[in-house]
This record gives structure tokens, C-alpha cells and sequence, in this order.
């Protein structure tokens, strides 16, 4: 009883930091939304470039044994490859970045560059 | 499959294909103004989108065995452009989850919320453009050649 009553106690005591930081003009606004939005901008970023690079690659007649091997059809491999390559990226890029609200506003600029080099790439040389 | 079945799944591809490009375009205008509420939209159009690539994987290995050889031989030109619709449509339905989830997290109404919402506006711009791009596309070689 003794635990579960200092254990509500501390969760309380942590909801309400929570609500003075948030009201706070002073404090730094340090939330999760904030690393969840870099790493997802990051993760659509990686999976992007990942794509074009093993496209060229493919282009090339040079694809990795890895991407052959997971999937017999080469688009659907070089998706679940591209996949496998941005996720990981992206929750590593915004676990290790520090100033998340810098990054998540410069995100949709290189999203804006990707986008565009992904269009120029296909329509061009793929 | 019997061809049946894939020509009316490839008639469903082409028709959602269309409604899905003009779905996305919805949340991207929508999100000049990043702070705006248009989740159910979001929603809508990604579930669309989604529902485009899911019918397009199943027509895929049996297009590519059956219609795509034909197709290159006749028109290799219109063979390419199917290869870029493809593309196109992948990155599209990438960038149509990123904004989804971009908005989704924009919906706690904290200070990223704003951003949140530039990102998904970003990234619905850049779903609706592929996607309107890959059902032109798509309907040129339908025309050209299909089941």
C-alpha cells in the first residue's frame, strides 16, 4: 500500500512539472512532440534518398545481394529496403539531435529538396 | 487471379488512383495556414492513397509478367513512364504517411504544433504533386496497353 501511494504521489507530482512547465513563459518547452517530429521528417527525408541512391544503383545494374534477396520483385524490395534504411534513421537522427525545435523548422526545407530531387531523378535518369 | 478479377482490380486502381490524387491535394491547400485542424481529411486521403497502393501491389506481379513485356516491345516509351509511375506512386505513399503522422502529432497543440503542421503541409504537397503526376501517367498507359 505504502509503494502505491508514493508511487501516485511522485506520477502526480511529475503531471503537474508537466502543466507548470508547459504554462511557464520561461521554462524551455522541451516536449515529445518535438523529437517524434524530427524523426519523423527525418525517417520520410531517409526514405527518400535511400530509394533514389538503390534506384540509381539498380539503373547501374549494380544492386546489393541484400535488396535482391528480400523480395523477388525489385520495386517491392527496394521499398522494404529503402523502409528498413529510413526508419531506423529517423529514431536515431532525433534521439541523438539536440536542438529539435531548430531542426524541425528547417525539416520541411530539405523535405522541399528531396521531394525535388526524387522528381528529377525519376523523371530524368531512372 | 483470373483476368477478370484484374481487369475490374485494375479498373479500381486506376478510378481510386485518380480520387486519391485529388484527396491529397485537399489537406495540402488546406495547410497554408499550419495550424489548422484537418486530421479527418488527412485521414481520408491517406487511407485512399493507401488503398490505391495496396490494389496497385496486387496487380503488380501479374502486370509485370503478362502486360509490361508487350508494353515495352510496342512502346518503350510508355513502358518508362509506367517504371516512373511506379516510382512516383511509392514516394507518394510515403510522403502521405509522413504527413499523417506529422499532423497526427501536431494534434497535441504544443509548441511544435506549428511546425508539425509545415511539415505536413510540406509533405502532403509533395504527395498530392506524385500522385497527380503518377495517375496521368497511369492513364496514359492504360490507354495504351492493360489486362
Amino acid at each position: 500500500m505504502r509503494v502505491s501511494a508514493t508511487r501516485t504521489l511522485s506520477v502526480a507530482r511529475g503531471r503537474e512539472r508537466r502543466v507548470d512547465r508547459r504554462l511557464s513563459t520561461v521554462a524551455p518547452q522541451r516536449s515529445s512532440s518535438l523529437r517524434a517530429g524530427v524523426q519523423i521528417g527525418c525517417g520520410g527525408v531517409a526514405f527518400l534518398v535511400a530509394y533514389l541512391t538503390l534506384q540509381l544503383l539498380h539503373a547501374l545494374g549494380r544492386d546489393p545481394r541484400l535488396v535482391v534477396a528480400l523480395a523477388p520483385i525489385p520495386l517491392f524490395a527496394r521499398f522494404i529496403a529503402s523502409a528498413a534504411c529510413a526508419l531506423p534513421t529517423g529514431v536515431v537522427i532525433g534521439c541523438v539531435v539536440r536542438d529539435h525545435q531548430r531542426w524541425l523548422r528547417i525539416l520541411p526545407a530539405v523535405l522541399t529538396v528531396a521531394i525535388a530531387l526524387f522528381v528529377v531523378t525519376i523523371a530524368l535518369l531512372s | 487471379m483470373s483476368d477478370l478479377l484484374l481487369r475490374v482490380l485494375e479498373h479500381v486502381h486506376g478510378h481510386i488512383g485518380w480520387l486519391s490524387a485529388l484527396a491529397l491535394a485537399h489537406p495540402a491547400v488546406l495547410l497554408r495556414r499550419p495550424r489548422r485542424n484537418v486530421f479527418g481529411v488527412a485521414v481520408a486521403a491517406t487511407l485512399l492513397v493507401t488503398a490505391t497502393a495496396a490494389f496497385g501491389a496486387q496487380l503488380y506481379p501479374s502486370y509485370r509478367v503478362g502486360v509490361k513485356p508487350l508494353l515495352l516491345a510496342a512502346t518503350p516509351a510508355v513502358g518508362a513512364l509506367f517504371e516512373r509511375k511506379e516510382h512516383l506512386g511509392v514516394a507518394a505513399l510515403v510522403l502521405a504517411w509522413t504527413g499523417f503522422a506529422a499532423l497526427a502529432l501536431a494534434r497535441r497543440r504544443d509548441a511544435a504544433a506549428a511546425d508539425l503542421g509545415r511539415l505536413a503541409f510540406v509533405a502532403y504537397s509533395g504527395a498530392a504533386f506524385m500522385a497527380v503526376v503518377a495517375a496521368g501517367a497511369g492513364l496514359i498507359v492504360g490507354a495504351h496497353r492493360s489486362f
